[in-house]
């Protein structure tokens, strides 16, 4: 029952906004809506992880551990964008978004969540392969609201290369089919295909696999096929680039994690899903440190920085051992963290009117509050400790020492570190550092109002908080997610 | 009337070689619309033998893939007053010689897809080279039209290799992928229509401002 609520509330909001006739309506609109979501996700998240999966739909729809974890994610970074936005547009020209065009927005921003919790709570690979399509659908013309010709430079690549790619996708989901001894309406349900992958004709089930890594992989932004990513994120109006970097490159993951299991079995040998997610992780976070190394543009910048991250947490699950549990741990301070920088980055660029990172220096005096919470979020992501993504990058090292993957840590610390390098100086001048030449003249601290600062407070408290301390339920939780991916 | 799939299979291929050598974008929507018709009779055999499911499936394909998106593509192309050909970056009949390679070594690669012996070379091979082809085209092309429709006939090429493997995917599935194409196909013509408002041109090749 409450399943049907999480899916079809979505959608009935989305028809709602239709009906909105103001922007400052729809903009309250997509807050109370994702509260709403976000109340239905908790409740039958806490249900799943005190006594196991639910189910509906003769098992078509399910929530386990695994999926009610990115639920909850989901509907949290939806509200907090979704608050986000209201500040963000406030600050925007009218041209962006008035009270003609704001409805679609508000349409295709319910339709853009509905359709990942849908990739989340359908049991059938069939069904969650169309929903993973039509989030892309769904978020095309939301990258494209100011119309001009970046954005729809930006939203036609991603338009073409996610459908192309997400097409190959469907063919290793037919592949696995073919794969399974078993036929029907039933044979492509997750927990069908996870009883009969012992059964599975192996060698379709390898072809498949690396079918499903490139095709979702598009969608994930694992490199070489990642090209989309730093034009779409630094394109879309900012709170759009924080769903996409905290939650939508997640359910591109979470697909790609649906299958290991099952390929897994089907092959008889966990190490060689494992070997795949691991080459393109690696390959992934090399590629994005050196696009990081002398990046101008900061929005571009965060989007290689989810290249890079993303990377971190293929790397993580292809570890083996501690590594899924670190590396689902990874993607939540990935979410956080991402989510904080790109809501920090997009008020500051609107307040000083360029991107360039060299242009931006100063902004703790200039914008006080975005400034501070930018340096929180450049320092956690780039690595640094106390915060959480230290902490999780640190224990996907110590897995991949325990399981004797040498090489694969040492690639990983080259890039980290490369990344590191790359990225402290700026997030330094970004912080404290002297303006060289100003495109607009400077005027008093802008102030900010109290979402600001809850905001930017709330999300930077979470970062340091999970850093020195995972609380014993959420261990339990990833604990529970990790046994889904291991096969358990 | 068993030989039907196979008829329209083979029918597929020259439509994949028109689509390679045509350089008329309304021809190219036309093709599709024709493949859209040929897939749709695939499981024709099966509905007359009184399936409902196969029944539904040849009605909802054919509204679809051969009437609805066809028709709002023409509405797209219409929409942008441009010249109507497709200006593919090296030209037809180049890339038919691509196109007979692709189409052998789909055969080929076809006898050796590991799917035991139920698994029909002759559609496999159709499939792939349907699939090969369509990339190779939208590669090929600079016109946002013209990858649309690439686009589409590798989603034929797709549902052809899941027919080959396992008489189709199952019928939910299919509805569900067949609904999504016709948002895509509204979304696609959407976009399109909004991209030459925007840029005043629809060539991919020279929106390049992006990098780095």
């Amino acid at each position: 029952m409450i399943l049907w609520a999480i899916a079809l509330f979505p959608m009935s909001a989305a028809l709602i906004s239709l009906a909105l006739r103001r922007r400052s309506a729809v903009l309250i609109w997509i807050v109370a809506g994702s509260l709403v979501e976000l109340v239905l996700a908790l409740s039958a998240a806490a249900r799943v992880f005190r006594a196991g999966a639910v189910s509906t739909l003769d098992g078509h729809i399910a929530l386990d551990a695994l999926s009610a974890l990115h639920l909850c994610l989901v509907a949290v970074v939806s509200l907090l964008s979704s608050i986000y936005a209201r500040e963000y547009f406030s600050h925007e020209s009218e041209s962006s978004l008035d009270d003609r065009t704001a409805w679609k927005f508000g349409g295709l921003w319910f339709a853009f969540i509905g359709s990942m919790v849908g990739v989340l709570l359908f049991n059938n690979v069939g069904l969650m392969w169309v929903s993973m399509e039509s989030t892309t659908l769904a978020s095309t013309f939301l990258i494209c609201l100011h119309r001009d010709r970046p954005s729809m430079e930006a939203a036609w690549k991603y338009l073409i290369i996610c459908s192309a790619g997400i097409m190959l996708g469907l063919l290793g989901t037919i592949f696995i089919y073919g794969a399974s001894p078993l036929a029907g309406e039933s044979a492509l349900k997750w927990s069908t295909l996870m009883d009969s992958a012992a059964q599975m004709d192996p060698r379709p089930a390898r072809i498949g696999f690396i079918l499903i890594l490139i095709g979702y992989g598009t969608k994930v932004g694992l490199a070489p096929m990642h090209t989309w990513l730093p034009d779409a994120h630094s394109q879309a109006p900012t709170p759009v680039s924080a769903m996409f970097s905290g939650v939508l490159l997640n359910c591109g993951f979470y697909c790609i994690t649906r299958f290991v299991p099952i390929v897994s079995t089907a092959v008889g040998d966990p190490s060689w899903c494992r070997h795949m997610l691991l080459g393109f992780g690696l390959f992934s976070m090399l590629v994005a440190s050196l696009f990081i190394l002398g990046q101008r543009d900061l929005k571009r910048l965060l989007a290689y920085s989810s290249v890079e991250h993303m990377g971190i947490v293929a790397v993580g699950m292809g570890m083996g051992g501690g590594g899924t549990f670190a590396a689902l741990y990874h993607t939540i301070n990935h979410s956080v963290c991402k989510s904080l920088a790109f809501f920090c980055a997009g008020r500051t660029i609107q307040e000083r009117g360029t991107r360039d990172i060299e242009k931006l220096s100063a902004g703790r005096d200039r914008v006080p509050v975005w400034g501070s919470g930018l340096l929180v979020a450049l320092l956690a992501l780039i690595g640094c400790a106390p915060f959480s993504i230290f902490m999780s990058e640190f224990l996907i090292v110590r897995a991949g020492v325990e399981e004797g993957q040498v090489a694969a840590v040492a690639l990983f610390l080259l890039a980290a570190a490369t990344v590191f390098a790359g990225a402290l100086k700026p997030a330094i001048s970004l912080a404290f550092g002297v303006g060289k030449s100003e495109s607009r003249p400077p005027a008093g601290p802008v102030r900010s109002a109290g979402t600001a600062h809850a905001l930017v407070g709330i999300l930077s408290l979470v970062l340091i908080g999970l850093g020195v301390w995972i609380p014993a339920q959420l261990q339990t939780i990833l604990h529970q997610a990790a046994a889904v991916i291991a096969g358990n | 009337m068993s030989d039907l799939p196979h008829t329209c299979l083979l029918l597929i291929v020259l439509c994949n070689f028109y689509v390679l050598s045509t350089g008329r974008l309304a021809n190219l929507i036309r093709i599709l619309s024709v493949e859209g018709v040929l897939l749709s009779l695939i499981p024709l055999p099966a509905a007359l033998a009184g399936s409902a499911h196969a029944a539904i499936l040849v009605a909802g394909t054919l509204a679809v893939k051969g009437v609805i998106m066809p028709a709002l593509l023409m509405r797209a192309l219409r929409s942008i007053d441009e010249p109507l050909d497709s200006r593919p970056i090296v030209g037809a009949v180049y890339s038919l010689i691509p196109g007979f390679f692709i189409l052998a070594a789909a055969f080929v690669a076809g006898l050796h897809i590991p799917l035991g012996d139920a698994f029909d070379p002759l559609i496999g091979g159709v499939g792939l080279a349907t699939l090969v082809t369509s990339m190779l085209y939208m590669v090929n092309s600079r016109k946002a039209i013209s990858q649309v429709i690439g686009f589409f006939i590798m989603e034929n090429g797709i549902l052809i290799l899941a027919v080959g493997i396992r008489h189709g995917l199952p019928f939910v599935i299919e509805i569900a992928i067949l609904f999504d194409l016709l948002l895509a196909a509204m979304i696609f013509g959407g976009f399109i229509r909004r991209m030459h408002e925007v840029f005043t041109h629809t060539d991919t090749s020279r929106m390049r401002k992006l990098k780095g």
